[in-house]
C-alpha cells in the first residue's frame, strides 16, 4: 500500500517535472534539406529565389560597361606603373571587395597577338605587351572563362548586399557566360596569330603571378 | 520491468535536466561578477583539425585580449547549439564567437542572444540572415572550389574517368563545394564523372567507398574530394590498390594533407584561413564591446588559397607562411 502510493507520488512528481522541462525546451529543428534528384547535390540555402542571369542583364548595359569603360587604364600606363611602382598602380588603379582578396585592374588597350593557346577548353591569346612578371598577357576567349575579375571590379556589387556566397558566386558565372554570348561565340578562332586586337576588360593581380585578361569588349581589327 | 525501464529513462532524463540546469546557474553565478569579460567559442566538433585549429585561434586570441572563454562543441546538432547559447545567455556572456550548426537553425539562437543583449560573431559559414549576428566572416568555399577544381582539371589534362567524394550532406560546405566543383569540372566535355558518393567527411568511410568504387572502375584518373580526411582515405585506398599515381585533390589545408602533397602522394588542396578567420572574429568582438561598432560590414568573405607542392612547405596548422 504504501509502496503503491509512493509509486503515484513519484509518477505525478515526475509528470510535473516532465512538464516543466518540456515547457522550458524549444525543440529545434535542423535545416531541411531540399528534394533532389538522383545525383544531383542539395544546397539547402540555394532555393532559386535570386536570378543571377535577370540581375547581371539589369546591371551590365547600365553599370558594368560604363564603369569599366569609365575606369580602364591604358595597357601601357597601367603595365608600367606595375612594373616600377606597385603601391601607387594599387592605390591609383587598383580595387577591391575585401581586404583579405587580391586586386582588381580594369585596363583597355590595343596589341597584336603572338600566340594562341586554344588547345585548352580555357583557351587565351596571348599579346605583345608584358606584364609585370615579365611573362606575355594573356585574354582569355573561353569557351571556360576563369576568375572572378569583372564582378570584383564593381564597386557597386557588394557581397553583404546578398543573402549568401552561392548568389554572390552565380553573378560572376552569369558575368562570364554573358560574355561568351556576345562577345566570344561571334570571335574567329583561325589565324589569330598576328592579328591586331582592341581590347577591354579586367583581371585580378597577385603579385608574382601572370596577368590573365577577361575581356569585356575584344574585337579584331581588319 | 517496461515500467522500471520507463521510470530509469525519466531518471536519467530528470538527472540529465538537472544538471544542465545546475551547471547553467553554477555558470551564472561563476561569472556573474565578471559577466563583461567572457567570450563563448561554440563550434563543430574538435576531432577534425579544421575546427579545433579555429576554436584554438579564437580562444587565444580571446585571451590575449583579456576575456575569460569557454569553449565548446555543438557536434553539428543544432538542439545542442541552442542549449550552449542558451547557456552563454545564462552566464551573461561579453560575446559568442560561433561556426554555426546550420544557415537557418541557427537563426533562432542567435537573435535570442541579441535580445539578451550579447552579440554574436559567426566564423567560417554563414546563415540565410542579416541584421541579428554583428559579423559574419565567412569562408569563400565556392571560390575555394572553383580553384581546387580548376587544378584538378589542370592535372587531369582536362579529360578521364574521375570519382567525386563528397561531405555530410546537411553541411553547407558539403554542397557548396561540391557545386563549386561542378561548376568548372561540367565544363570539359573530356571529364567524366563514374561515381559521385558521400563520405560524410569521414577518412574511414572514404577509405571503404573508394575500395569498392575501385573494383568498378579501375580506370579511373583522378579522385576530387570535399575535404582532406576524405582524401586522405581515398589516397590510402588507392595506395592499397597499386593505384598510387591517381590525381587524389582535397580541401581545408591540414597537416596530414601537406605531408603527404609533400611525399608526392595527394596532389593538392585548398586552404581556408580558419585560424586568422577565428583571430579576426575575436577581434572585432572585443572592438565591437569597447565601441559599439566593428567597423567592417556585416558580411565579409575571406579568399581561400591553393596548397599543391609548390607552396605545402610553408604550411602548418592552416597558417601559410609568406
Amino acid at each position: 500500500m504504501v509502496h503503491k502510493a509512493l509509486h503515484t507520488i513519484i509518477h505525478i512528481f515526475i509528470f510535473l517535472v516532465c512538464l516543466l522541462v518540456a515547457g522550458s525546451c524549444t525543440v529545434v529543428k535542423h535545416d531541411q534539406q531540399s528534394e533532389s534528384e538522383e545525383n544531383e547535390i542539395s544546397i539547402y540555402f540555394d532555393n532559386g529565389e535570386f536570378d543571377a542571369k535577370l540581375y547581371v542583364e539589369s546591371v551590365w548595359e547600365e553599370a558594368v560597361i560604363p564603369r569599366i569603360e569609365k575606369e580602364a587604364v591604358e595597357a601601357e600606363v597601367l603595365f608600367n606603373t606595375l612594373n616600377s611602382d606597385p603601391s601607387t598602380a594599387i592605390e591609383k588603379y587598383g580595387y577591391r571587395i575585401e581586404i583579405t582578396a587580391p586586386y582588381n585592374f580594369m585596363v583597355k588597350g590595343t596589341a597584336t597577338i603572338t600566340q594562341a593557346n586554344v588547345k585548352s577548353a580555357a583557351a587565351t591569346v596571348s599579346i605583345d605587351t608584358n606584364g609585370p612578371d615579365g611573362n606575355p598577357i594573356e585574354i582569355q576567349i573561353g569557351p571556360v572563362l576563369k576568375g572572378t575579375a569583372v564582378r570584383d571590379s564593381m564597386d557597386f556589387i557588394k557581397f553583404e548586399d546578398f543573402t549568401n556566397q552561392l548568389e554572390f558566386a552565380n553573378i560572376s558565372r552569369e558575368m562570364n557566360n554573358r560574355i561568351k554570348a556576345t562577345i566570344l561565340a561571334s570571335l574567329k578562332r583561325e589565324n589569330l596569330v598576328g592579328a591586331k586586337i582592341r581590347y577591354i576588360g579586367a583581371f585580378q593581380w597577385v603579385e608574382g603571378k601572370g596577368v590573365l585578361i577577361t575581356p569585356v569588349d575584344l574585337v579584331v581589327e581588319e | 520491468m517496461k515500467k522500471t525501464l520507463f521510470l530509469l529513462v525519466l531518471f536519467s532524463f530528470l538527472c540529465a535536466a538537472a544538471g544542465v540546469w545546475a551547471g547553467g546557474q553554477q555558470e551564472a553565478e561563476a561569472e556573474g561578477e565578471a559577466q563583461s569579460k567572457l567570450i563563448y567559442i561554440i563550434t563543430p566538433s574538435h576531432d577534425n583539425p579544421f575546427f579545433k585549429t579555429e576554436a584554438v585561434a579564437a580562444e587565444d586570441e580571446a585571451k590575449k585580449l583579456g576575456y575569460q572563454t569557454r569553449v565548446l562543441s555543438h557536434d553539428d546538432d543544432a538542439n545542442l547549439q541552442d542549449q550552449q547559447f542558451g547557456n552563454a545567455i545564462a552566464a551573461g556572456a561579453a560575446a559568442i564567437i560561433c561556426d554555426n550548426a546550420g544557415a537557418d537553425a541557427s537563426i533562432g539562437p542567435i537573435k535570442r542572444a541579441k535580445e539578451a543583449g550579447i552579440p554574436t560573431f559567426l566564423i567560417d559559414r554563414e546563415i540565410n540572415e542579416t541584421g541579428i549576428a554583428v559579423s559574419q566572416i565567412v569562408s569563400n568555399n565556392y571560390q575555394g572550389a572553383v580553384i581546387g577544381g580548376e587544378k584538378f582539371v589542370e592535372l587531369m589534362g582536362e579529360s578521364g574517368k574521375y570519382v567525386e567524394l563528397v561531405g555530410k550532406e546537411s553541411d553547407t560546405n558539403a554542397g557548396i563545394r561540391s557545386k563549386g566543383y561542378h561548376e568548372v569540372l561540367d565544363q570539359y566535355p573530356g571529364l567524366t564523372m563514374v561515381a559521385r558518393q558521400s563520405a560524410n567527411w569521414s577518412q574511414t568511410e572514404a577509405y571503404e567507398k573508394m575500395e569498392s568504387i575501385i573494383q568498378a572502375n579501375p580506370d579511373i584518373k583522378g579522385v576530387i574530394c570535399g575535404n582532406d580526411t576524405m582524401a586522405m582515405g581515398a589516397m590510402a585506398a588507392l595506395n592499397t590498390a597499386g593505384m598510387g599515381d591517381v590525381i587524389v585533390v582535397g580541401f581545408d589545408g591540414s597537416n596530414d594533407v601537406r605531408d603527404s602533397i609533400l611525399a608526392g602522394d595527394i596532389k593538392a588542396t585548398v586552404l581556408q584561413t580558419c585560424a586568422y578567420n577565428a583571430r579576426l572574429a575575436v577581434q572585432q568582438a572585443d572592438k565591437y564591446i569597447k565601441t559599439g561598432s566593428t567597423g567592417a560590414p556585416e558580411k565579409q568573405l575571406t579568399d581561400c588559397v591553393l596548397i599543391d607542392k609548390t607552396n605545402a612547405d610553408k604550411l602548418d596548422n592552416f597558417v601559410l607562411s609568406e
